[in-house]
């Protein structure tokens, strides 16, 4: 690697590393997908005194010894020392619990800081810490910080200049334990750490592997306990002693504790149901007003004077297209997908989020989800690609594919858009209802089977209910705006290609070609005529297009003097279940691989025509 | 050192006690079985070696030394008849018979192996630990208490599926308090100062029993 001096910051979830690390980095920040898994990096340069540090944020985790992605990955990271220096960033109000991953840490033999945030809270709550005994007893510096507020920050670095040692903190294991420990060392040649490692988690056909499985069965046979639990307990009840001794407990005030409100069934769903439905307001009127500027804007300084140029045919139609990708691709990323990550960020940022997951297990479960499902239900009101983003929140893979084909089917407020401009103005209110309450059943029913046949385990939901605070404004728009980066990155390269194509396709009379195939079956199949099927297929760009297409090929704003109210109601109902559009494909390609994608477009594609054929069927 | 009709009697007495019932010289005999004749030496046995305090001829209540002694005595029993049902696969009441029998001449040392072999955890993810067991309530799935209690951890089911709790302290003899309990029986419990929601399906794999 480069020869300078790299630094990873690791610890338990929320507590304050990466307020730390925009602290301490600049601008430049890169978010990295560690290679073969979905798990962010964020990489950063901390510049002091002219000298480059590398700094990496390593993903929150309690410890080294789970199954899942970021602890495999952290794990994967220590082992082979790929970071020279350790930070290790312990949350003062929750000492005992934070140490139990740093005595983890510590047995890799890597120099270590320890970073001892939050002072400021733990004092509030009476607890004294001594600074100078938990380094001694640690044996790496230890440094009081208050990231919310960026005190002692500098700190940091100094002390990781300053060649810190390795810890020379070691938990005294159980006889049996130590001793199976030693003599897998000595046979093999491995570290402590590695010993431990094989007989907490014997995996693989190795020598190693079967030799830690066969002590670990006798020790479980002797202590009617394996030896990972064993090992827990011991690092457990040497960071309660070891907590114990370096703080003082004052007596505090009593605080009001919001939770008595937030976590009740009373009042906490109704407060959950009102908070879902502000963002969905929320959401919907200021993302309908930013949409619409910035198409106008779009419209008007774009397209308009492109036109004008009256450039020869070809270029006229990559050029219109590749405009209407930027249109369609800004038209959803600002307003819908950013406005979204604020309140998101906010949410999370403030800890209610898991507050909600608790709350929602319940209604989960119907679904073969748990409760952090509800966040992407949630999200897909508004938008399906920001909802698909968040799916990586859940915990199993089996849980993230019915999430995905489920936000695929919820209709976003895209779809909302055809359903109020087609369904509501030229049919009626009652009939606008009836197409959400047709969607909602296929979802609920497509939910109940997913949860039967999709392949993989249920877990449980164990989950840290995150301290609630005030969010900082600079880190929810900063951590919107990375998100918001990285769907751009996503969808519009995706975007662009098929507009052009699209276009070409006009351009040369593919897309009439395909009308007049397609008119008969459409036709005979929904009663739909053919200049309808083209506006669903443009619908795939964006799903407003559909509505907007099937203006412009009707040649009237006025639709229901070309169709009949079945016609459109059928084209709305079809509209909203077909295909997802682009930018989701992209996602979903994404988040649960190419199979899947395609599974979920055909499946929706299918239950598009078959219903929208079946009322054509029931209603003449 | 008490005749096995002496620890029946003390063991009777608590259970009466614990019912809320006064022990009375009768209701002492009609639980044993036993003419009151018989069983009334062995009850001034207890008085003189200062187990029982009698106040009146016929009301006999345990002195705190006899609630102790009486104590370990039906502990036995429990663990007992809980083994017996349990792993053994008797019927409550014969076990509950042998229970009898078995517990005087048990040694302390054999009841606590018992018991702790009893706590381990079930390798094989199956059964539902106590729930034949009506007499030994101390130890019981996490969603059978209520809201707001201290609790101890006694063991939780599975271990190699839930390393994340084992990881956020949830470990045999760690102390922990209900925050919260849905009446889905999802619950928010508090680990060492952090607060953990648990789906009910996690919920009920963790066995705890009540700070004493």
């Amino acid at each position: 690697m480069t020869g300078r001096l790299s630094c990873a910051l690791i610890g338990n979830p929320s507590v304050g590393k990466s307020l730390i690390f925009n602290h301490l980095t600049g601008l430049g920040v890169e978010v990295s997908n560690y290679p073969g898994t979905t798990v962010d990096l964020m990489r950063g340069n901390v510049c002091f005194q002219r000298e480059i540090i590398e700094l990496v944020d390593l993903p929150g985790i309690y410890s080294l010894e789970g199954e899942s992605e970021e602890e495999t990955l952290v794990r994967g990271i220590l082992n082979r020392k790929e970071v020279d220096i350790l930070i290790a960033v312990l949350d003062a109000t929750h000492l005992e619990r934070n140490l139990y991953l740093l005595l983890q840490v510590a047995e890799y033999k890597i120099p270590m800081v320890v970073v001892l945030n939050m002072v400021d809270e733990a004092e509030k709550f009476g607890i004294e810490i001594n600074y100078d005994l938990l380094s001694e007893r640690i044996g790496s510096p230890v440094i009081p910080t208050v990231a919310s507020e960026g005190k002692n920050m500098e700190a940091i670095i100094d002390a990781a200049r300053a060649n810190p040692a390795i810890p020379s903190i070691s938990v005294p294991y159980d006889h049996h334990v130590e001793a199976a420990a030693r003599s897998l060392s000595k046979i093999y040649g491995i570290e402590r750490s590695s010993s431990l490692q094989a007989l907490v988690r014997p995996e693989g056909s190795d020598d190693l592997a079967d030799s830690a499985q066969g002590l670990g069965s006798e020790i479980e046979k002797r202590h009617n306990m394996t030896p990972h639990q064993i090992i827990a307990t011991n690092r457990h009840n040497f960071s309660r002693a070891l907590a114990e001794e370096v703080t003082e407990l004052h007596s505090r005030p009593p605080r009001f504790d919001l939770d008595t409100i937030l976590t009740r069934s009373f009042p906490g769903i109704p407060i959950l149901i009102a908070i879902i439905i502000g963002i969905l307001l929320l959401v919907f009127t200021a993302g309908a007003f930013f949409e619409e500027l910035i198409v106008t804007l779009i419209d008007t300084y774009a397209i308009e004077p492109f036109l004008a140029l009256d450039l020869p045919g070809l270029a006229s139609a990559v050029g219109l297209s590749l405009i209407i990708a930027i249109q369609a691709g800004m038209g959803i990323a600002f307003p819908y997908v950013f406005i979204f990550y604020l309140v998101i960020s906010i949410i999370e940022d403030s800890g209610y989020l898991t507050r909600a997951a608790f709350l929602a297990d319940r209604s989960m479960h119907r679904f073969g989800m748990h409760g952090q499902g509800i966040i992407p239900m949630v999200l897909g009101f508004g938008c399906s690609v920001p909802a698909l983003m968040s799916v990586r929140l859940l915990a199993t893979r089996r849980e993230r594919i019915i999430a995905s084909i489920l936000v695929t089917m919820i209709p976003c407020s895209a779809r909302t858009v055809v359903i109020s401009g087609i369904v509501a103005s030229f049919i009626g209110l009652a009939a606008a209802f009836s197409v959400y309450a047709i969607v909602f059943l296929l979802v609920f029913a497509t939910g109940i089977v997913l949860s039967k046949v999709t392949p993989g385990q249920q877990f449980g939901m164990i989950l840290e209910m995150s301290a609630l605070r005030v969010p900082r404004p600079d880190m929810v728009v900063k951590k919107a705006w990375m998100r918001l980066s990285e769907f751009l990155f996503i969808a519009m390269p995706l975007l662009l290609i098929s507009s052009v194509f699209l276009g070409i396709f006009e351009y040369i009379g593919l897309v009439s070609a395909f009308q007049d195939i397609i008119t008969p079956y459409s036709e005979s199949v929904l009663g739909l005529p053919g200049f309808a099927a083209t506006a669903l297929l443009f619908g795939i760009l964006r799903k407003e297009m559909a509505f907007e297409t099937l203006a412009v090929l009707a040649g009237t704003a006025d639709l229901g003097s070309v169709l009949s109210n079945l016609q459109l109601y059928i084209f709305a109902v079809v509209c909203v279940l077909f295909i997802p559009c682009i930018s989701t494909i992209a996602v979903l390609i994404r988040e649960i691989g190419k199979k899947w994608a395609i599974l979920v477009s055909l499946y929706t594609v299918a239950l598009g025509i078959i219903v929208g054929a079946l009322l054509k069927i029931g209603m003449t | 050192m008490q005749t096995s009709l002496e620890e029946d009697i003390l063991e009777d007495i608590l259970a009466i006690q614990k019912d809320g019932d006064t022990p009375t010289l009768e209701k002492i005999a009609s639980r044993l079985s036993l003419p009151v004749e018989t069983i009334l030496p062995a009850l001034e046995r207890c008085r003189d070696s200062g187990l029982i305090s009698s106040n009146s001829p016929s009301l006999w209540t345990l002195t705190k030394e006899g609630r102790k002694t009486a104590e370990v005595i039906a502990r036995r029993h429990a663990v007992l008849a809980c083994f017996l049902t349990e792993k053994l696969g008797l019927e409550a009441e014969a076990a509950s018979r042998e229970a009898c029998l078995l517990e005087h001449d048990i040694s302390e040392e054999t009841i606590d192996a018992l018991d702790s072999f009893m706590q381990s955890p079930d390798r094989q993810c199956r059964g539902h630990g106590r729930r034949h067991c009506a007499h030994y309530s101390e130890s019981a799935p996490l969603i059978n208490f209520s809201e707001g209690e201290t609790l101890i951890v006694t063991f939780v089911r599975c271990p190699g599926r839930h390393r994340r709790l084992i990881d956020l302290g949830v470990i045999e003899g760690e102390p922990i308090i209900i925050r919260r309990k849905l009446h889905n029986e999802a619950v928010v419990i508090s680990v060492k100062g952090c607060d953990i929601a648990l789906s009910p399906e996690i919920a009920s794999e963790i066995n705890a029993r009540r700070r004493i």
